[in-house]
């Protein structure tokens, strides 16, 4: 009886510690482990429009000229030299010799003309063309077996920056990743689950001692959005990458594992900016107050950014007080930035433009109480604590700010579309030094022009300025000419702030100690900008 | 016969209304959801263009809401999903390897899980041990008081359990009060009293005279926890990272891709509406066998 009782007992026992030590499915093993915090869009290199599917793309890719991620300048890749005509407007390309797919199969100028007329092609609607200006009108021929070239109808400035997001793909056969002239090649996708990609086994590029390149053989990007797993999978060993680490979990992670890393101030921007859309449902005097250049200047004076900085982001960010970060050395601009915080500077503002206080209560000059909301994503801890802080700023000049946290599609929504916002917080991710990448935020006309989008004709004359500069940079010819716009533009929004600047968020990453080779970057992606010289220590390439 | 040929056609019918009414409220509710016509690439100054563009295309070839349903009904009918907004691609080609995920992870948990409850109700049922008692009422209320979210990230972070655990966790505290109720039920029948005093050895009892008769009831609770489980799914896969179907929902939920929602809804109205079938069939089965 006792040995039936056991047997009864011990089946569900051992369904029990099955259970327990069952987790996530398992998934093949690789080289180099790590998150991509959503699914890739499309694997089609040619219709990138989001960062996980760059990230794909930038491992995936030959493309012509690479820029590189840590020197920012633009280096040979499939094309070991290249030409620009005096006007700009003719490319010349030179294919190296004897470039192959990672199927074995030749690369030929006839796949890259196929590839570049793929990309300018309307119908595939690439977001790369739009770099070319006016795409349709690019001519693209081979006056030579291994020669390229582009006729385009208008000087291009990020010239390199568009032919680092062009793959080179088999003419016959566009593959979506599986065969590729990058260093790796897509060799499995579970939707959902995971990415594996495979060493190309034909890659161009060698290091020194002449061995093929990249030297890793496998890696694996789990797609997860879940940040605690990939912390937790980064501490325990599983990952060895974190493309970013957020401020809160920076101090844990580099104390379990001594592999966090905090390169400085990064491209990205946090910035609150007020409602300026003639047609938003808000009554007259709310839009009287955000069209008020200095009610916004006061707003500004008021705001703390070091306690943004040292709370919010636990001091892994930089005060931000112009639009380019100061890691952008070639664009900076110590003069365009807007002055520091000042509370009685900012009572005074208000008080020249009729704001005046009854009792705590900040009203305007028809006795309009200061109370507005400010929208922000929910879900972001840093944001959040920043709100509350900015509110706890204002409060000082009296007025009431409450912060409100949407789901970030009903956001969109509001600041995209229906415009029924007073204020909003939310961050500019930047993927390019050149000031170019930003010509739609700035551009009256365009619907990133966030607090007053896709304007008719400039509402104001600072905005018909910052449309002339913005022309002005992106189609000068020298560097000096481009730096002189650009400051411009830098001490108009630094005096006028359409958007207040708050901080530049540090780029936090996580490498684990046993990856070797790894460079960092400011440009995305961070960690993998050397990916093909990455290897894991102890491992022999 | 007849009778019987009428409860199922009865229940079809029920099970198809049920159907069609959770479809149409999935497709009212996301197309009137905020930011239905949005993508957060419309915020990236480089690719909002393109992006609008997109939107814009979409908002022409879906219409009205009941358009949007009728054309998922119509697609449904020639086995066709439909395609996911946010992926491109087909639902059933992104839905098939997730199911099995999740099909994995229920069958891992929800096995054990009644056996599990079965086996600590037994002993609480048939002792009148008041420590005993208190610790049954204790884990019970804890195990009910505590969100499951909450059960998986303090599993997730002290790294005690996976999702499975925790599923099965949570089942089996649901099931537990139920045996409990029942078995005690049960074990206060005038036959089982009169068996003890024979001398009937226990476990005997246990098996012939108390669980035997009372299968059908406890496969009932059974069907119900599974439809408990399902509702939990979602949160333990989103928190764990498990690429299943609860987690395909969230995100599909978050991103307003209605096609994908709107299958996932089906298939666990589906599973809700043929568990209730099974329950009541079981019940009446029960009834008709006392």
């Amino acid at each position: 009886m006792t040995a039936r009782a056991f047997r009864l007992l011990s089946t569900p026992l051992l369904l029990v510690v099955q259970v327990f030590r069952a987790t996530a499915p398992a998934q093949p093993p690789a080289d180099l482990a790590w998150a991509l915090h959503a699914e890739p869009g499309t694997l089609d290199p040619a219709k990138v429009d989001d960062q996980s599917a760059e990230t794909v793309r930038f491992l995936t890719a030959g493309v012509l000229l690479r820029v590189n991620r840590v020197t920012q300048q633009p280096e040979p890749a499939l094309a070991e030299h290249w030409d620009v005509s005096a006007d700009g407007r003719t490319v010349t390309l030179r294919l190296r010799g004897g470039l192959r797919f990672s199927d074995g199969s030749p690369l030929t100028a006839q796949d890259v003309v196929s590839s570049l007329r793929r990309v300018l092609d309307p119908a595939i609607a690439a977001p790369v063309a739009d770099e070319f200006l006016q795409p349709r009108a690019v001519v693209v021929d081979t006056p030579g077996p291994r020669l390229i070239r582009l006729q385009l109808p208008k000087r291009v400035v990020s010239l390199a920056k568009a032919l680092d997001q062009i793959a080179i793909e088999p003419a016959s056969h566009p593959a979506a990743a599986s065969v590729t002239a990058g260093p790796f090649a897509v060799a499995k996708y579970h939707r959902g689950e995971y990415l594996l990609l495979q060493r190309n086994a034909f890659h161009w590029k060698h290091d020194s001692a002449g061995r093929q390149l990249p030297y890793l053989k496998q890696l694996r990007l789990d797609i997860t959005s879940n940040r605690d797993v990939e912390r937790l999978r980064f501490t325990r060993g599983q990952y060895q990458l974190m493309e970013s680490v957020s401020p809160d979990d920076f101090e844990q992670v580099a104390h379990e594992t001594g592999g966090a890393h905090d390169l400085g101030a990064s491209l990205n921007t946090e910035q609150l900016w007020f409602n300026q859309v003639a047609d938003a449902p808000l009554p007259s005097y709310e839009k009287a107050w955000f069209e008020s250049t200095a009610f916004r200047q006061a707003v500004s004076l008021a705001i703390h950014r070091n306690d943004l900085a040292r709370i919010a982001y636990k001091s892994h960010a930089t005060p931000a007080y112009g639009f380019i970060s100061p890691a952008n050395r070639t664009w900076f601009s110590e003069k365009g930035q807007a002055p520091h915080e000042d509370l009685t500077r900012a009572e005074a503002q208000l008080h020249a433009v009729g704001f005046h206080r009854v009792g705590r209560q900040l009203v305007d000059g028809a006795g309009h109480p200061v109370r507005f909301s400010i929208v922000t994503n929910s879900g972001n801890h840093s944001r959040k604590l920043m709100g509350t802080l900015i509110a706890q700023d204002l409060q000082a000049l009296g007025m009431q700010v409450t912060l409100v946290e949407l789901d970030f599609p009903a956001l969109v929504d509001r600041l995209m579309h229906t415009h029924d916002y007073e204020a909003a917080l939310l961050g500019l991710s930047n993927v390019d030094v050149d000031p170019s990448a930003m010509a739609n935020v700035w551009t009256s006309s365009s619907p990133n022009h966030q607090w007053n989008p896709s304007q008719k004709s400039p509402a104001t004359p600072w905005e018909a300025e910052l449309d002339q500069l913005t022309a002005a940079q992106a189609t000068a010819v020298g560097y000096a000419d481009r730096k002189r716009a650009v400051d411009r533009m830098q001490a108009i929004v630094a005096e006028q702030q359409p958007f207040i600047y708050l901080v530049f968020p540090n780029q936090l990453c996580a490498v684990a100690t046993g990856v070797e080779g790894t460079a960092f970057s400011l440009l995305s992606p961070t960690t993998l900008s050397a990916i093909e010289t990455m290897r894991r220590r102890g491992v022999q390439p | 016969m007849i009778v019987r040929f009428r409860r199922l056609t009865l229940h079809c019918l029920r099970l198809f209304s049920l159907l069609a009414l959770a479809s149409l409220g999935t497709v009212l509710l996301v197309r009137c959801a905020p930011g239905y016509f949005t993508t957060a690439g419309e915020l990236d100054a480089q690719h909002s263009e393109h992006v609008q563009a997109l939107i814009l295309a979409q908002q022409a070839k879906e219409g009205s809401p009941l358009q949007t349903w009728l054309h998922f009904c119509g697609g449904l009918l020639q086995g066709n999903l439909g395609r996911s907004h946010q992926y491109d691609v087909a639902v059933s080609t992104l839905l098939m390897p997730r199911l099995r995920v999740t099909g994995k992870l229920l069958l891992l948990a929800a096995l054990p899980a009644p056996l599990l409850a079965l086996l600590c109700a037994l002993p609480c049922s048939l002792t009148r041990t008041p420590a005993l008692q208190r610790w049954a009422a204790v884990a019970t209320l804890a195990g009910f008081a505590v969100p499951v979210s909450v059960l998986a990230s303090a599993a997730l972070l002290s790294g005690l359990g996976g999702p499975a655990a925790v599923l099965m966790g949570m089942l089996t505290v649901r099931d537990f009060r139920f045996f409990l109720r029942l078995l005690r039920r049960q074990s206060k029948a005038p036959y089982l009293l009169y068996a003890r005093a024979c001398g009937v050895p226990q476990l005997r009892l246990i098996w012939f005279n108390i669980l035997c008769p009372m299968w059908s009831q406890l496969l009932s609770v059974v069907t119900l926890s599974c439809v408990t489980a399902l509702s939990a799914l979602i949160p333990i896969e989103v928190i764990f990272g498990i690429p299943g179907a609860g987690q395909m929902a969230w995100t599909a939920a978050m991103n307003r891709d209605l096609p994908v929602l709107l299958t996932v809804t089906l298939l666990m109205a589906l599973c809700i509406g043929v568990a209730g079938g099974l329950q009541q069939s079981l019940q009446q089965g029960a009834r008709a066998s006392a």
